[in-house]
């Protein structure tokens, strides 16, 4: 009786046992489709998020085998953010990065180099210059793959432009002081022109004027072949003295524009009280949105005795450093830099894509994309602004609008200016090396 | 006999060690948890801040961290930066921190009184402090702007002013700006403090003063002046302390302009921290303000110590 239970029980075990070893036997690997490869992806920029997650999810239903979390950060927070979860191991797989930041998180070790990776894919090929000299800045490595491309353009209220009797946008800085001129009637509270001090974007401004007048240093950057910064030179002095002369001699810019942000202008600009702004391509549907579709034009920044030349910014997707899936990221960067897919998302913020082929979008042909476009394709007037360096966060965001602000309210005079400027970028540099 | 003796001293050293057990172990054991937990939240970060105040750590240059002993200190020390933040801070302390509490003192003494619609009244007039500090920094931005502004648009129908005002411009109208902005949402902070001691005097305190025919004043001064007062210190202190360590609204409003007069010592060290990447100084920067910050509490606790003692 009691070998028979015993029979009993260990045929039982043995049941039990095979019965666990099945599963094992028969487990799909970690990558099939039933147990898909999940990646995370960060998306920091407050526009855009609806298109991202669009596209993320496409793709996980198209390539089962690899599925992506989008991880929204707030843009306010980037940086602290970023930095923490670089730090601590824990950042995504993979994140939309924008030029402002790149030298930060490349110079911290924390991006991939995806040299290798553009150079099997033949991808670059299929991309715009600019944006491919973008995704190298830092050191000359490819460490993100641009997805949108955007100059530094003028935007104008073309009924502001039709009530003054203006029939086209300036072209040279006396042009464009003229016009500013004409705009400006402070009666009606309207003004020609934003002469922005305040904190981001301002720098590309004040500094266009002095480039136009002085010229650039060596490969288009702001420093000669001795490594020193260019804008304190008299020329540029004197480009930067008529840029600030728009506000305190013409008064064609609103008082309060000396601290004003980019926020401040679009919102003056959108109220119908600005006749031209300076700004990023992304904001177009913003300003379209603002003053009517029919009303708003482009054009590019003025020429002066130097020549013309124009900023240039954009935004791309890199790989963490530290993510064990690299080739699965690679593979949806590809997904999302498709033309059609490129096309799309630019086309719903209104932005410039990276995509030679989403170039030819019907979307791209709205005459207001006409400036910004011929502005990008001019790769010898682009200006290889200083944001390779790590460090320009704070110059850019800090230090610049400071002086801009003391510079335009009186504090100090323009040489002064120029030459801490230029001391500041210098100082920049040295740290870098 | 001689045998029982170690038993009975066995079993007397078990009692102790029981009674003590009993006494410092099992509490000991029951607060363990929370000390575990301060142990990881509070002091660890606090030990790694002190840490890396002693380094020179900038790893956006993908440099490692290299030990400076005090040097980031004398650092601070030497850089006007930090001085011109710290007046910064205190003008901002100081000039949010008073309005707030007469504002709030004079809504609780309203709100403490008998009126119809009085709860409804409370829930319109406290609401602002739900309000976050981004939300209320863009709410009186657009009411102050410069060029379209609702405040501009205002005063210039009343004839206050032939063309608006550009309040981000200038220094002392920057400073207006946000400490109205600061004082709207932190004064509802001080009226539930304070209505909330209001409220727990006993009505019989005012009766026999009523009976000793003091006035009205007589009785805020010598009634409910004492009573409130705790209420007062501590609100004070938290609401001064807040203020200090706070970045949303004020960086919201002004970024720190126009030229820097409104970089107080967490924008300073955000902006050293998180994008000139040197965080070994701005960690030394933190340990300053701390160090500040408790001064300033202990200081102020003491004294308030003292002036109860000797009233």
């Amino acid at each position: 009786m009691t070998s028979k239970r015993q029979a009993e029980r260990r045929s039982i075990l043995r049941g039990l046992a095979v019965a666990a070893t099945i599963p094992t036997i028969f487990a799909r690997p970690a990558w099939s489709q039933a147990n898909p490869l999940k990646i995370t992806f960060g998306w920091p920029f407050a526009n855009g998020t609806q298109g991202v997650e669009e596209l993320a999810k496409r793709f996980s239903e198209e390539k089962r085998s690899i599925q992506v979390e989008v991880q929204v950060i707030p843009q306010a927070q980037v940086l602290p953010r970023l930095t923490t979860a670089f730090t601590g191991g824990q950042a995504p797989d993979c994140l939309g990065m924008s030029d402002a930041w790149l030298a930060q998180f490349a110079g911290g070790g924390w991006l991939s180099d995806l040299e290798d990776l553009f150079l099997a894919s033949g991808i670059e090929k299929e991309l715009v210059p600019a944006s491919m000299q973008l995704a190298r800045l830092y050191k000359g490595r490819a460490y993100y793959a641009g997805f949108v491309v955007e100059p530094y353009a003028v935007y104008y209220n073309k009924k502001h432009f039709a009530e003054a009797g203006i029939s086209q946008p300036p072209r040279d800085v006396d042009e464009f002081r003229n016009v500013a001129l004409k705009l400006t009637n402070r009666a009606r509270n309207r003004y020609g022109y934003y002469a922005m001090g305040g904190s981001g974007w301002q720098f590309q401004q004040w500094s266009t004027w002095m480039v136009n007048h002085g010229g650039l240093g060596i490969a288009n950057t702001m420093y000669d072949a001795q490594g020193k910064c260019v804008l304190s030179g008299a020329k540029h002095i004197e480009g930067l003295q008529k840029w600030l002369a728009l506000y305190q001699v013409d008064k064609v810019s609103p008082p309060a524009s000396a601290t004003g942000t980019f926020q401040d202008q679009t919102n003056a600009f959108n109220a119908g009280q600005l006749g031209m702004v300076m700004g990023w391509g992304q904001y177009l549907s913003t300003l379209a949105a603002g003053i009517g579709e029919e009303n708003l034009g482009t054009a590019m920044p003025p020429t002066g005795p130097a020549g013309q030349f124009f900023f240039y910014g954009g935004n791309g997707f890199a790989i963490n450093k530290n993510t064990p899936h690299r080739d699965a990221c690679w593979e949806f960067i590809q997904y999302m830099l498709r033309p059609e897919n490129n096309a799309r998302w630019n086309q719903q913020g209104g932005a410039i894509p990276t995509a030679r082929k989403a170039w030819s979008a019907e979307w791209l042909k709205a005459p207001k994309f006409a400036a910004p476009m011929e502005m990008i394709n001019r790769s010898s007037a682009l200006v290889n602004n200083p944001r390779y360096l790590p460090g320009y966060g704070s110059f850019q965001t800090q230090f610049a609008p400071e002086q801009i602000q003391r510079t335009l309210l009186g504090k100090q005079t323009a040489g002064e200016h120029a030459k801490a400027i230029a001391g500041a970028l210098d100082e920049l540099k040295s740290k870098a090396s | 006999m001689q045998s029982a003796l170690p038993d009975e001293a066995f079993q007397i050293r078990r009692q102790n060690w029981r009674r003590i057990w009993r006494k410092t172990g099992i509490p000991w054991l029951f607060v363990s948890p929370v000390a575990i937990l301060v142990a990881t939240g509070v002091l660890y970060p606090l030990a790694y801040v002190l840490f890396m105040s002693t380094v020179d750590y900038s790893p956006y240059l993908g440099k490692a961290a290299v030990n400076v002993g005090i040097q980031n200190y004398l650092r601070v020390l030497d850089d006007p930066g930090f001085w011109n933040a710290l007046q910064a801070s205190l003008i901002w302390v100081l000039g949010s921190v008073v309005p707030q509490f007469l504002l709030g003192l004079a809504m609780a003494l309203v709100l403490n009184e008998r009126f119809l619609g009085r709860g409804v009244v409370r829930t319109i007039v406290l609401a602002p402090w739900a309000v976050s500090g981004v939300v209320t920094g863009f709410i009186w931005l657009w009411l102050f702007d410069g060029t379209i502004g609702v405040i501009n648009d205002l005063l210039l129908r009343v004839n206050l002013t032939d063309e608006p005002i550009a309040w981000g411009i200038h220094s002392v109208t920057t400073w207006i700006m946000v400490f109205v902005a600061n004082a709207w949402r932190g004064a509802p902070f001080f009226a539930i403090v304070i209505l909330a001691a209001l409220q727990s005097i006993d009505a019989a305190l005012y009766e026999a003063a009523d009976v000793d025919g003091a006035t009205r004043w007589q009785k805020f001064r010598f009634v409910t002046l004492p009573l409130i007062l705790n209420a007062i210190v501590i609100s004070t202190l938290l609401r001064a302390l807040w203020t200090f360590n706070f970045i949303d609204l004020l960086w919201m409003m002004t970024r720190g302009g126009p030229a820097g007069a409104t970089t107080t010592l967490p924008i300073y060290i955000f902006d050293v921290i998180y994008q000139r990447g040197e965080f070994g100084y701005g960690a030394a920067l933190s340990v300053t303000l701390c160090v500040m910050l408790i001064t300033f509490s202990a200081a102020y606790w003491q004294l308030n110590r003292l002036t109860r003692m000797k009233s």
